[in-house]
């Protein structure tokens, strides 16, 4: 079995190649860094090297390396004769990797359809490759392809030293695949969750992990602190994470049902992965662009809605909302924005333009009487 | 999504050469307010480095990943021609400048694709009298 991975750096050497690997796939690696390129076809394994209490040192083999940019041409002919393409390049680059691929589909052979999943930070990023892919490609050669939407989390930190081609990963992985493109034949994917419906998975990422790292910026820069795991370790910000991470449990499973007690463990989990002192991330990085989190359909503003359609008062949500209507770093446009807003604007409108709350909606009088509360 | 506006569609551009179409749809991005003229810079960066050339007729050009910061609103610009433009040795009728703000990239270029992917839509836009036909045909009014 062959694999064609975009993205040699660390999401695709540590993460996704390593599953590839782990599955039993030989692995291509594609990028247009030549040194990267270089190292792979010279080595013979490189390491991941996972932090955390459950860490483990996992060995990758098999592998090679093509670049894109010199050697294209090798690059069709591996997509052409390969079971699963995958993509780690980021967004502005998926349109570079879609051509490619509709040339491999056009060059393709082999009788059963190639697996196409876009790993990028971004919901249904495997929807719009295809249609880009099929911007470049009949629909007789688009059909010789499953693109499957996936959802993948795994936290990679900063790399220090010169570690050649091992990456230093956290102990948590998860890739969830939609089940539903491959019919009754999915990939060989062992690493990979594979389901019939992806929301329930990207919620629970959403408002579990997204919600809580946002909640401890917040609350934790409001207390004083400046690293992730060092907010955490204090009681006063701990408690009201945990009472919105409670609160967001009983919004995912309102919404999508599922076992409570699976769901505590889950945040319980995601709590353990952010006291892992190798991640320790800034507090101010993870804050930034608090008009974006603020936003009608964010980590924030979405789980208290929910709750308040629901009429339960989202107490702990509001805090942390409260706590980031404070967030002032002048480095970060949309905070210096924050802060003129607060400074000039109403409550009410603020809650209106930048949370999407307006009219009836019963969140608004509860979100209008936190907001005020920061406006002096 | 706020994309885009009727203000941003031009339905019978000037620009005779691929260069002059990345100037024209990029002065339309800036007229409206979404990004920065150093954003227009970037687009030549970008078209230099890689074409933004789609197929079906379709030219994206955009910023790099670099110039984001330049960008205010996210937005799409939508100059169509009368004639071909040679991009890079394909013909282009419909040139869409597009600035994303953050990752948001990848969301407008889906919804674009999606609708150039399908020669019937691509044939509709081409018949399009006014703006609001070409809004109406590339589902990126705002709502």
């Amino acid at each position: 079995m062959t694999a064609v991975h975009f993205g040699a750096g660390n999401i695709g050497r540590g993460f996704i190649g390593l599953a590839l690997h782990q599955a039993g796939h030989q692995v291509t690696f594609v990028d247009v860094d030549d040194g990267l390129i270089d190292a792979l076809n010279a080595a013979a394994s490189y390491r991941v090297i996972e932090t955390g209490v459950e860490g483990r040192i996992h060995t990758v083999t098999n592998f090679s390396g093509i670049n894109s940019r010199s050697d294209p041409e090798t690059v069709v002919s591996a997509i052409a004769a390969a079971d699963v393409v995958t993509t780690a390049v980021g967004p502005r680059i998926l349109e570079l990797v879609a051509p490619l691929i509709a040339r491999g589909l056009a060059a393709r052979s082999a009788p059963d359809p190639l697996a196409v999943m876009a790993c990028e930070n971004a919901i249904g990023a495997s929807d719009t490759l295809r249609a880009v892919v099929a911007l470049h490609a009949t629909s007789d050669q688009l059909d010789r392809a499953r693109f499957a939407n996936t959802a993948v989390d795994r936290i990679i930190p900063l790399q220090t030293g010169d570690a050649g081609l091992d990456v230093t990963v956290e102990d948590f992985s998860e890739w969830v695949v939609d089940r539903t493109p491959f019919g009754d034949r999915p990939p060989v994917l062992s690493g990979a969750h594979f389901v019939d419906d992806l929301a329930p998975y990207i919620d629970r990422k959403l408002f579990t992990v997204n919600t809580g790292h946002a909640s401890i910026a917040y609350l934790g820069l409001r207390a004083g602190f400046s690293r992730i795991a060092e907010a955490l370790a204090d009681n006063r910000v701990a408690s009201v994470v945990d009472a919105v991470l409670a609160e967001t449990a009983q919004m995912l499973v309102a919404r999508h049902g599922g076992d409570p007690t699976e769901q505590r463990q889950y945040a319980a989990r995601t709590l353990e992965r952010f006291r892992n002192p190798e991640l320790n991330d800034e507090l101010e990085r993870v804050g930034r662009q608090p008009l974006r989190k603020l936003s009608r359909h964010e980590r924030l503003i979405a789980p208290a809605a929910a709750l308040a359609e629901s009429a339960v008062v989202p107490t702990a949500l509001l805090t942390v909302i409260e706590a980031a209507m404070s967030f002032d770093f002048p480095d970060d446009a949309e905070s210096v924005e924050l802060q003129r807003l607060r400074a000039t604007s109403r409550a009410e409108d603020f809650a209106s333009n930048i949370c999407g709350i307006d009219g009836q909606h019963p969140l608004r009088p509860a979100l209008v009487a936190t907001i005020s509360r920061t406006m002096g | 999504m706020n994309v885009l506006v009727a203000d941003s569609i031009r339905l019978h551009g000037t620009a005779t050469t691929r260069d002059e179409a990345i100037a024209e749809v990029g002065e339309l991005l800036v007229s409206t307010g979404s990004v920065t003229t150093d954003y227009v810079t970037a687009m030549f960066a970008r078209e230099s480095s890689v074409s933004t050339y789609m197929g079906n007729l379709l030219a994206i050009p955009h910023g790099t990943n670099e110039s984001k910061d330049e960008v205010h609103l996210s937005a799409v610009a939508v100059v169509r021609y009368d004639h071909d433009i040679d991009w890079g040795g394909h013909p282009v009728r419909f040139v869409i400048g597009i600035a994303g703000k953050g990752d948001s990239h990848l969301e407008v270029l889906g919804a674009i694709a999606l609708v150039f992917s399908d020669l019937s839509a691509v044939d509709d836009l081409q018949k399009a009298s006014t703006p609001h036909q070409v809004l109406d045909r590339l589902g990126l009014s705002a709502s």
